[in-house]
């Protein structure tokens, strides 16, 4: 062990690592957006975000005119002007300057209220006219206030217009949100959601799947090289045939066909994964395992009248671990890649939030067009930094059994 | 027969032969319910068809036309069998490359048939990969002979880390950066594609080619060029240990020429392999980035195809690609032969034993 502690590689890869697991695990904790997980996929919990903005780092003194933060404004007092039969007009004025910018500004209009709701909605240009933006009977319940967004808008007030009726309780005031132009570590996508929460959830599934499938995966490798080459005859030649049969299937299109045609969750792909990827720690485990057999501590093992299997499984797999632990460590990276790799064609499991889904959307939505390079960069990294986290790792195992590296 | 078996080369197509064989019914088994869903429906739009032309029949005769259609394309595509002889005809239509007709794609030219889509695509994809593997192989050679000239140099220990970085991008991410700095941003690359719409005539068309073959075939080869170069450095460093080249060396022959006709030479056989595995390796496993640059290949064939989760086209690509993979693994294997007389002279001498 204490050979891994002196490798500079492992001990990065183990520090990186060690980070990775503390977002996965706390970051939830300290993401702006917690109950994310949940409602990764569900439009309303994002609704009150900005789309598609740059993250809040990216404002400088060379466009200090994005505002960050978002505001919430409410209508404060209305003007009241009276109509025909008692009935009474509200309006409400929103200065669109509060914080410092009047142009291009994404908003949504909060309307509370109870049943149908007349209302209409227009905007103070630059020039002093008004013009109408929206004039619409909506239907309110009390529980769930309507929302009314308009993407860019220009001026310098919005007006809002509703009725009030004798006989009927008066209206609410109406409140408005003013999504900021940048927002977050990361920015958001243009479904509104923020992107440092998606990295951060993606951490759990990326580590999870990875270390699941290649320890299973390695470790049934390792045993049906240890059962081929301790046993012989035509057990081995049947597990090797097995071996050249797996072997010989492109992993990357057999993965996408198989999923494409029965729609995986993340678990089957799990044990689509198990199907192909033990062939990669088999063949130079076997080849280990051949020389091992020929050792002369087993042969002391065999006189002194051990059976084959306590052979196998006292002698040789002890031996042959460390090794594996290493190839562990190196395939994950690789198991990373094809989940991502899968869910960039849109095959992925939408039950979870993964980063090569993240990818999935930007590049289905037209992030690379539009240049939204907060959206593209963030996933592709994390993907990145993981698997070199293993691979670092896995060439501090190396070190272990092998010091000549 | 014995004797004709003990001719490896024989023995090795013949060994492919069957590994093809029993991939594609076991393809045929895991696939065969899905497959025959496409073929049923397309079986049911055949006989609408059909009808249709017929024009105006008696009821009588519309259900008479109707039923011996059915029956006889059932029985064209052995539909009305048992299970077992269902899967078995599929494998043996896959065998024989008769792929079927596609759910919805159309070739360029509005056919259907998978293999004629699969035809149309696949010169796109030995263009992108084959330019890919020539060119890795050139500057991996240069690169890793460079490295392993100054072992211990700044070249040298780079190339010991970079090729274990690289491999944790995802390529088709790296991709889609290029894109979008080399395409949107700066446009100076096309944004896909494999040729400008209208295509210019002539010369020009040539140049039109090569310039959207250059975004992908340069994120390609900047990925893959470290990990050859790396096993060319490996490659070169165990060699001049060897006894022959010392040997040279010690005889006073020029350095040019023992790096060309010692070194070089003795590593033929390996290099060989490293390009024929890693031109394999990079049509499977590098199949994302054509879908991220609408190259139209082999790899754009299975973005559009699960888009349009059109399975037959699917099938044909997967049961196509497998072919591929194992012609490419038993050619290299007889062309290692030739370049390396040793290994058909043991294998002789283990005959002869």
């Amino acid at each position: 062990m204490n050979r891994f502690f002196h490798s500079r590689s492992g001990v990065a890869g183990l520090v990186l690592l060690g980070l990775l697991g503390l977002v996965g695990a706390f970051g939830p904790l300290l993401a702006p957006y917690p109950e994310a997980a949940s409602h990764w996929r569900d439009i309303s919990y994002w609704q009150d975000s900005p789309a598609a903005v740059p993250p809040a780092w990216t404002r400088g003194p060379w466009n200090s005119s994005r505002v960050a933060a978002s505001a919430r404004v409410s209508g404060g007092s209305p003007e009241e002007s009276a109509m025909e039969g008692g009935a009474s007009k509200l309006t409400w004025r929103f200065s669109l300057n509060p914080l410092g910018t009047t142009t291009g500004r994404d908003l949504v209009l909060v309307l509370p209220g109870e049943g149908q709701l007349p209302v209409l909605v227009g905007v103070k240009a630059l020039d002093g006219n008004e013009h109408e933006l929206a004039r619409k009977i909506l239907r309110v319940s009390g529980a769930e206030p309507a929302r009314l967004s308009f993407p860019a808008v220009v001026g310098r007030e919005l007006v809002v217009t509703e009725y009030k009726v004798p006989g009927s309780p008066p209206p609410e005031s109406p409140l408005l949100i003013l999504p900021g132009q940048v927002s977050g570590l990361m920015g958001t996508d243009v479904a509104k959601r923020d992107i440092f929460t998606g990295i951060v959830l993606g951490i759990r599934w990326a580590l999870l799947l990875g270390v699941l499938v290649s320890f299973i995966t390695v470790m049934t490798g390792i045993i049906l090289a240890i059962g081929a080459a301790c046993t012989g005859g035509w057990v081995d030649l049947l597990i090797n045939r097995i071996y050249e049969f797996f072997s010989l299937m492109p992993i990357l299109p057999f993965l996408i066909v198989l999923s494409a045609v029965f729609k995986p969750s993340l678990w089957t792909f799990a044990a689509l994964a198990l199907l192909f990827f033990w062939t990669k720690a088999f063949k130079p485990v076997y080849a280990m395992a051949l020389q091992i057999r020929e050792e002369g501590y087993i042969e002391a093992g065999k006189s002194i009248g051990t059976s084959r299997w306590y052979r196998a499984f006292k002698y040789v797999l002890p031996a042959l671990l460390p090794y594996g632990f290493s190839i562990m460590a190196l395939s994950v990276p690789g198991i990373i890649l094809y989940e991502a790799g899968i869910s960039i064609l849109g095959l992925g499991d939408s039950t979870v939030v993964t980063w090569g889904q993240m990818l999935h959307d930007a590049f289905a939505q037209g992030a690379v067009i539009n240049r939204l390079w907060w959206w593209i960069l963030p996933p592709g990294l994390m993907i990145s930094i993981t698997g070199i986290a293993f691979s670092l790792l896995g060439r501090g195992l190396e070190r272990v059994w092998d010091p000549r590296g | 027969m014995k004797d004709l078996l003990a001719y490896y080369p024989l023995r090795r197509v013949l060994h492919g032969l069957a590994m093809y064989v029993l991939l594609v019914l076991a393809l045929s088994v895991v696939f065969n319910q899905v497959a025959e869903k496409s073929l049923r429906s397309q079986v049911d739009e055949e006989v609408v068809r059909v009808l249709r032309l017929s024009g105006n029949l008696e009821p009588a005769a519309f259900d008479a036309l109707k039923a011996s259609t059915y029956g006889e394309l059932k029985s064209r595509y052995h539909l009305d069998e048992s299970w077992a002889s269902r899967v078995l005809w599929r494998a043996a239509d896959v065998l024989s490359f008769r792929f079927g007709q596609s759910d919805s794609l159309k070739s360029a030219s509005g056919e259907r048939s998978v293999l004629g889509l699969l035809l149309e695509v696949l010169p796109n994809t030995l263009l992108l990969f084959g330019s890919e593997a020539i060119l890795v192989m050139a500057l991996g050679l240069v690169v890793g002979l460079l490295a392993a000239r100054r072992r211990g140099g700044i070249l040298d220990r780079g190339l010991s880390v970079l090729p274990m970085f690289l491999n944790g991008f995802p390529p088709w991410w790296i991709g889609m950066l290029a894109l979008m700095a080399l395409a949107y941003a700066l446009p100076l690359f096309p944004s896909g594609g494999i040729q400008s719409n209208p295509a210019p005539a002539g010369l020009r068309r040539g140049f039109d080619l090569l310039w959207h073959l250059a975004l992908p075939l340069l994120v390609l080869v900047a990925l893959n060029l470290w990990g050859f170069a790396l096993q060319v450095r490996n490659l070169v460093v165990g060699l001049v240990e060897s006894p022959w080249i010392r040997a040279a060396r010690s005889r006073g022959v020029p350095e040019t020429s023992i790096l060309f006709r010692h070194v070089l030479a003795g590593a033929r056989p390996a290099l060989l392999t490293m390009l024929v595995m890693g031109l394999l390796q990079s049509i499977s496993g590098n199949l994302l980035i054509e879908g991220i640059f609408g190259w139209p290949g082999i790899g754009n064939l299975y973005f559009i195809a699960v888009q349009q989760s059109d399975v037959p086209v699917l099938l044909g690509v997967l049961a196509f690609q497998t072919f591929l993979n194992l012609v490419g693994l038993v050619g290299l294997d007889l062309a290692y032969r030739l370049l390396d007389p040793r290994v058909a002279a043991r294998d002789l001498a283990g005959a002869r034993a």
